[in-house]
């Protein structure tokens, strides 16, 4: 007897139990993920949170994952992102040709991946690539930097990483206007990893290198900052011009204060917005979007800089 | 009877001439050199084939300049809708326009300045901006790229040569040319009195 009401005090609380797991199941929102290559660097953070803000203002749940410029990191997270029934997986890369193997995993597993900012070297492996239009923005810096700096100057470069296909659209978007004049020197270019303190380190030694440096050309704002600082501590500001890439706000602002020359404007918002919307348009079963999208890019400098901040024009 | 025979003759012509039809493939040579030249992938190899097959079919589909500036003036919309090509969000417009061109001179080996429907036309010497005839040109579609540094290559490659054609290029003394090129401008733009080309064809 004490069986029977024991067992019937639990099967209804057994039943109950799953009937409420099955709900809550049934009520969970569908997930993205959002992988972001750093978040390190404010226009990275900019770029992961726009793209979490928008999952969610469309109905999903938005998790945001770090992988710490770092291809492994970015293994590892794609493979919980796998076994924990994402649907869409909004991704900036950290490797061009590292992250598409990851991409392709995703692509053979059924979760649609889009890539936001940086490329990969397999664009069957994602559904789209939004991408900013580096190469012309950098064209625009380098005619802009030729109006500055004239036809003769010695100037130094500090590229981003090296297997960043960003990193060689922007330098080769730059010398493709400024080789064209012979007396525009470059006296040294190497790689600072987007990094802003590595940065500092590269520009010092290159200052301690060379003695006649009159502008440094940076492939992002964190180098550009980093760059500044060691120009700042060597007691050269103003007679060395940094040139930055990305449209970040301390580097904006460092325009307005006379402390840098110009950026290209990226819009980190707009990419990670598309993308939302993109990944959410694939979810609902659509299936012809394009491949890639750029992003133009816009040129930001002294007289300029009043329509711009908080990572695009003031007016947006 | 005898008509059911014509009927069936005739049933029997179209079934051989539908499977005449269906056993060749015809395609565009222009599309087929393109494509060849896409799986190649030598930027400058491609630049040659573009200025080889596409030069009458952008000639065609160039609008007259003082056209041009009319749509632009009156219902830009239309113009950018029937005309322009872009590149993704926030691209400028690219056009192919085709101009007159008078009083031309050479200023500072750095452009030629000429005149046409009232507007100063640049045309640059020193440094060309490739994107602006890769995109005008309609020929290259960013997806057949592997990746966006490939696409790029194409520019650089297109500006080359340009550049090369242009550095051969003698000013006539009569000093008026015609012109088929490329332009980019802003969406917001409705007025323009001075136009950047980039030159497909600059004669006399």
């Amino acid at each position: 007897m004490k069986r029977l009401i024991l067992a019937l005090l639990i099967i209804p609380l057994l039943l109950t139990g799953c009937g409420g797991e099955r709900a809550q199941q049934t009520k969970s929102k569908p997930k993205i993920a959002v992988v972001i290559s750093t978040l390190n660097n404010p226009w990275f953070v900019v770029l992961g949170q726009a793209a979490v803000e928008r999952c969610e203002a469309l109905g999903y749940e938005a998790t945001l994952f770090d992988s710490q410029n770092n291809p492994s990191k970015e293994a590892d997270h794609f493979d919980n992102i796998l076994a924990s029934g994402y649907q869409a997986i909004l991704m900036n890369p950290t490797d061009a040709d590292g992250s598409a193997v990851n991409a392709k995993a995703a692509s053979r597993a059924g979760v649609p991946v889009f890539c936001m900012d940086r490329e990969i070297n397999l664009p069957g492996a994602c559904v789209t690539q939004i991408l900013s239009d580096n190469y012309s923005g950098c064209i625009s810096l380098g005619q802009y930097f030729v109006e500055v700096m004239g036809r003769k100057a010695k100037y130094v470069e500090i590229l981003g990483l090296v297997g960043d296909n960003n990193t060689w659209a922007r330098s080769r978007g730059f010398h493709s206007v400024v080789d064209c004049f012979e007396g525009l020197e470059m006296l040294a270019q190497q790689s600072a990893d987007f990094d802003q303190n590595k940065a500092m380190e590269v520009m010092e030694s290159m200052m301690q290198a060379h003695h006649d440096i009159d502008a440094v050309f940076c492939g992002n704002d964190a180098m550009a900052m980093g760059a500044y600082q060691a120009i700042l501590g060597a007691g050269k500001a103003g007679k060395i011009k940094v040139f930055g890439f990305d449209g970040a706000d301390d580097c904006v602002n460092a325009i307005r204060e006379g402390k840098v020359e110009a950026t290209g404007m990226q819009f980190p918002k707009t990419m990670a917005e598309t993308a939302a919307t993109l990944a959410d348009r694939y979810i609902k079963g659509e299936r012809n979007l394009p491949k890639k999208m750029p992003v133009a890019v816009e040129l930001v400098h002294r007289k300029n800089v009043a329509q711009y901040g908080n990572f695009g024009k003031i007016q947006d | 009877m005898k008509q059911m025979k014509i009927v069936k003759w005739i049933a029997l012509a179209l079934l051989a001439l539908l499977a005449l039809r269906l056993s060749f493939y015809t395609e565009n040579l222009s599309e087929k050199n393109r494509r060849e030249a896409m799986s190649r992938y030598n930027p400058e190899e491609l630049v040659v084939a573009m200025m080889r097959d596409s030069l009458s079919a952008l000639e065609q589909r160039a609008l007259p300049l003082a056209q041009w500036q009319d749509m632009l003036q009156k219902d830009p919309q239309t113009l950018a809708s029937t005309h322009a090509r872009r590149l993704g969000i926030g691209s400028p417009l690219f056009y192919m326009i085709r101009a007159e061109l008078s009083e031309v001179c050479l200023v500072d080996d750095e452009y030629l300045r000429a005149f046409a429907e009232g507007v100063e036309i640049r045309i640059p010497i020193t440094y060309i901006f490739g994107n602006t005839a890769r995109d005008a040109s309609g020929w290259f579609n960013i997806d057949d790229f592997r990746n966006t540094m490939d696409f790029n290559a194409v520019s650089a490659a297109m500006n080359d040569y340009i550049a090369e054609k242009m550095a051969d290029f003698r000013l006539p003394e009569q000093a008026s040319l015609r012109v088929l090129g490329a332009v980019a401008i802003p969406e917001d733009a409705v007025r323009l009195e001075r136009l950047e080309l980039i030159p497909f064809v600059l004669e006399p």
